[in-house]
């Protein structure tokens, strides 16, 4: 357990310390949708890297988080808080829906309905226009202040947000950490090395995988909603294919299996697909080489790369 | 009567179409064990060769023939090049393989926009095959119904290389037992790349097809991916065939639903697919 808390100090540190660096190398809002995307990715990491479940259509619960909260804050007028608890509950009740429906199959058909089931939230967000906006999205609503009780501050100020987001992120990745070395999280690695014998030894797998879904779907959808907060619109394109896929390839890119692997990933993604996209618009093709690259030759992601390097460079000659 | 025999004749064009990708989706599922997230991208890409192939040498025949053995050669040389790399025992692979599979996908559509640009394209039937013919009380569209029929061959021809020939058994067998046909001293590599080519060119031949009724756009690949899975899903799993109905059953839900209101058709489409996943999960001839 010492070792667990002494990473945990780590990773904190390093997330701290990227995020007060990060506005100072990007722009703010850059800086923001990376945070973001982060916390998505971690939500992935808990499925995939932890538990093994391959999922498709996270962008749906990520678009249905932002839904929840550009709906509430229009017509609610609910403060920051209570706002993201709604975005999460949103993306936790949506992905135990379709976890009951589709947990149940094997692990291949489980992908591939994870996949049908994006899809169909993402025609539900094209066509619901009362509650979505339609294809141009949902907006006018105000931005919400953080009403802490004693004290309301606003967000108004981009850095306000950021920092609001990076509280969020902090927050998750702690649930995340806790999670993950806590006998819950040892199972749900067990599921993922081998579920027929975990069923065997007599626990309930389908509830366990239940609840990493929905743990991982209300984390995605509290990125939903504090993407509505920052943006102030939810543009359909948050539920289309290529937002699911652009999380799991930032979580792989990263390296799905360390904690925060995918918080690196997003990282380098986002400022990747910012960068290049200025460039060439057809960058997807050179990003997809890349995936297939990493998927080939160094499949931890950019975190197993570091370890080897770290490795590499702590080899003495007198230890060969 | 006649709006109902018209709509069920639609609905079975398209089904057709659904049913023959699908179909090619089940063999290489069945058969590598690997859900081809490529799929919807070799339909599309199939298609936009379909038509440069028209463009070049007039004939609609010879893109039709000619467009699915190219798409043929393109995917055995991405399963041997790529895909074979994956392979293993650890379960984990699968999981790599498709994601390989899903981004071989965009850099498709990324090439498919490079080359033939952004919007879409369709093309007009054959010659021979323009117009409409009296079906009893109706006319109904050549085209269609030469679609209807090659389908039907199609399928009976795939149904007799796996029901009456060596390869086609051997390909049921590694289906089933893939450790046992490999035992048995076959080289299963080779049975891989037969089904992959022949998933391809099934995706391929039904995305040429589709030209001159929906044509094609670079973003149908993810729309036909999971519309694929989805009659997979619903056809069975285990079962080669269970698609093949699937998808007809699909593509007349579709076609009745727009009676109902235009966006009823995925709706429906979906409700049929939750349906089933409440009720019968194995598929409705699912075998495991």
């Amino acid at each position: 357990m010492r070792a667990g808390h002494w990473h945990f100090s780590l990773g904190a540190v390093a997330v701290v310390g990227g995020s007060f660096l990060l506005p100072y190398l990007l722009s703010m809002s850059l800086a923001i949708d990376i945070v973001i995307l982060a916390i998505a990715a971690t939500a992935f990491n808990l499925m995939l890297g932890y538990t093994g479940l391959l999922s498709f259509g996270q962008a749906a619960f990520f678009a249905i988080g932002g839904y929840a909260a550009g709906n509430v804050l229009l017509h609610l007028g609910l403060s920051a808080l209570p706002t993201l608890l709604v975005s999460g509950l949103a993306g936790a009740a949506a992905s135990a829906v379709v976890g009951f429906l589709t947990l149940r199959l094997r692990n291949v058909y489980f992908i591939l309905m994870t996949l049908a089931f994006a899809q169909l939230i993402y025609f539900l967000a094209l066509s619901w226009r009362e509650v979505t906006g339609g294809a141009s999205g949902l907006r006018n609503f105000p931005r919400p202040e953080l009403n802490l009780g004693a004290v309301s501050l606003s967000l108004e100020s981009t850095i306000a947000v950021y920092i609001f987001a990076v509280i969020m992120l902090l927050a998750c990745l702690a649930v995340f950490y806790r999670l993950i070395s806590s006998p819950i999280g040892l199972v749900l690695r067990c599921i993922r090395e081998n579920q027929e014998r975990v069923e065997a030894i007599g626990y309930p797998v389908g509830r366990y995988k239940m609840m990493c879904f929905s743990v991982a779907g209300a984390m995605t959808g509290i990125a939903g909603g504090l993407y509505a907060i920052q943006w102030l619109i939810v543009p359909v394109g948050v539920a289309s294919m290529d937002q699911s896929a652009a999380i799991v390839f930032m979580s792989i890119l990263g390296g799905v299996g360390h904690p925060l692997g995918p918080v690196l990933g997003a990282a380098i993604y986002t400022w990747l697909a910012d960068v290049i996209s200025v460039y060439w618009a057809r960058w997807p093709l050179l990003f997809g080489l890349f995936i297939i690259v990493i998927i080939l030759f160094l499949r931890g992601g950019l975190t197993e790369g570091i370890a080897r390097l770290a490795a590499f460079l702590q080899r003495t000659p007198e230890r060969r | 009567m006649d709006l109902f025999l018209i709509k069920a004749l639609n609905g079975l064009t398209t089904g057709a179409l659904y049913a023959m990708t699908a179909f090619g989706l089940t063999f290489i599922l069945g058969m590598m064990n690997i859900p081809n997230f490529a799929h919807g991208a070799l339909f599309a890409l199939g298609a936009y060769i379909g038509f440069s192939l028209l463009g070049l040498t007039g004939s609609f025949w010879l893109a039709l023939c000619l467009a699915p053995i190219l798409m043929a050669i393109f995917g055995v040389a991405l399963e041997r090049g790529l895909i074979q790399r994956l392979y293993g025992d650890n379960p984990e692979n699968e999981t790599y393989i498709l994601l390989v599979l899903f981004a071989v996908a965009i850099m498709m559509q990324e090439v498919i926009i490079l080359g033939w640009g952004a919007s879409g394209q369709s093309t007009l039937p054959p010659a021979s095959l323009l117009g409409a013919t009296q079906l009893g009380p109706i006319f109904f569209p050549k085209y269609r119904l030469f679609i209807l029929l090659a389908t039907l061959v199609v399928i009976a021809a795939c149904w007799l290389f796996i029901e009456r020939t060596h390869y086609g058994a051997l390909i049921k067998a590694a289906i089933d037992k893939r450790e046992m046909v490999m035992l048995l001293g076959y080289d299963i590599r080779v049975l891989f790349a037969l089904s992959f080519a022949l998933g391809t060119a099934l995706a391929a031949l039904a995305g040429v097809l589709s030209l001159p009724i929906r044509g094609v756009h670079p973003f149908i690949g993810t729309d036909i991916l999971a519309l694929s899975f989805v009659i997979v899903v619903i056809g069975g799993l285990g079962n080669l065939y269970g698609a093949i109905f699937a998808g007809l059953l699909i593509g007349m839900v579709q076609e009745f639903a727009t009676l109902v209101h235009p966006l009823a058709p995925w709706i429906s489409v979906y409700g049929v697919m939750m349906l089933v996943l409440l009720l019968r999960p194995t598929g409705l001839f699912g075998t495991r």
